[in-house]
């Protein structure tokens, strides 16, 4: 009878224990698996990037400098006059009165406004403005207000242009987040962006930080 | 009539309990075989998959290194779609371009006698002036700019605003497009 009763405890201690060890074999395994799995999607989001990475290495040099030129960090005022001037020498229009006042900051985006009288023929002052619209540093034309003259076909216009900046981002995105690559929607500008008339005035470079000389008399 | 059983109580439970003692032996035999090959199975299956964790949590700080040792690729990458992004901004803006161009649409298509002489478009506003010579030519124009009205779905509107006659400049339109 003892016997009986010992394997009987040792019956429902095995099975207790089995029952046991299961649940948590299986729910260490499942938290390993978890585990896996999102190590395996982490794996596939650096592979992803650091084979897009490496496709690109060579062409991102030349478009983010086409694309810096476009959109300059700071105020392109001189770009932009230079620009304005070399597109009217091309469509035979003379500018004169320009003047240049700073506009209050949209978000990141910042513009300046451009106003100037352009002289011209009434179609080429059209084609100039139409040429400010593939131009960098980008240009948005504000206004134009164009009149005849009585006595030959030349025309004034009042041309008024917003030139825009916009600061660097100062972060990189995590290494985690997945989606790198450019939109089709972003290839396509980039592929129209990259057509931009760039100025012959670049952005000036930075001035030279000079250093106080020290006083030998104290 | 009662039955009445002969053998003694005693060799009764004896048999009995000896069944029940095969029972929970065969049973206990049973549940530890169940127990090792469960405990080792799962072992097994843990380790593995510790294994390969590990192994994937070092490719992925391999992977890290690479992209890191190219971070100024990846700069580069983040400052165009940062400039793209403000670009598609700022061309979406473009209503003035966009009037300028559907003025285009009548002024490119005008015959030589005609002249173009005032434009004005911003944001919100686009018309410009014709001057025309003879009353034949104002026919032309006006079938011009039905059929221009007619094929172009992106106008939302096109209107004659002012029509004026004098003896140097022969008829002045005045037409508002949008």
């Amino acid at each position: 009878m003892n016997k009986t009763l010992i394997l009987a405890i040792a019956s429902i201690f095995l099975l207790v224990a089995t029952v046991g060890a299961s649940v948590f074999i299986f729910s260490r395994v499942s938290q390993v698996r978890a585990n896996i799995s999102e190590l395996e999607d982490e794996k596939v989001a650096l592979e992803d990037r650091l084979n897009l990475l490496r496709e690109n290495q060579a062409s991102l040099e030349q478009i983010s400098d086409q694309t810096l030129f476009v959109l300059p960090p700071g105020p392109p005022v001189l770009p932009a006059v230079s620009q304005l001037r070399s597109i009217a020498v091309e469509n035979q229009i003379t500018l004169s009165e320009l003047k240049v006042s700073p506009i209050a900051a949209e978000g990141a985006l910042s513009s300046i406004e451009i106003r100037f009288i352009a002289q011209g023929e009434a179609l080429n002052t059209l084609s100039f403005v139409k040429a400010l619209s593939t131009a960098a540093p980008i240009m948005n034309l504000s206004k134009i207000e164009m009149a005849g003259s009585q006595i030959s076909s030349t025309t004034l216009s009042e041309v008024s242009v917003l030139v825009y900046h916009a600061p660097l981002p100062d972060r990189l995105s995590a290494l985690s987040e997945p989606k790198l690559e450019l939109s089709s929607s972003e290839q396509s500008l980039l592929e129209e962006v990259s057509g931009f008339l760039r100025p012959t005035i670049g952005p000036l470079p930075e001035p030279i930080q000079i250093t106080p000389r020290e006083n030998p008399f104290q | 009539m009662a039955s009445i059983n002969l053998l003694p109580k005693e060799s009764l439970d004896k048999g009995s309990s000896a069944k029940s003692r095969q029972f929970f032996g065969v049973l206990t035999g049973f549940l530890t075989v169940v127990f090792v090959l469960i405990i080792s199975l799962g072992a097994g299956l843990v380790f593995l998959s510790v294994q390969a964790a590990e192994e994937l949590a070092a490719t992925n700080a391999a992977l890290k290194e690479d992209v890191f040792a190219i971070e100024g690729t990846e700069q580069k990458l983040i400052l165009v779609k940062n400039r793209l992004g403000h670009i598609e901004q700022i061309v979406s803006e473009r209503k003035t371009e966009e009037n300028l161009g559907k003025q285009g649409l009548v002024i490119d298509r005008l015959p030589q006698e005609v002249e173009l002489s005032s434009v004005m478009a911003s944001g919100r506003e686009s018309r410009f002036r014709l001057s025309i010579k003879s009353g034949n030519m104002m026919e032309q124009i006006f079938d011009m700019l039905g059929q221009i009205a007619r094929d172009n779905q992106t106008l939302s509107s096109l209107v004659i605003s002012e029509m004026t006659f004098n003896n140097i400049f022969g008829y002045v339109l005045e037409i508002e497009i949008l």
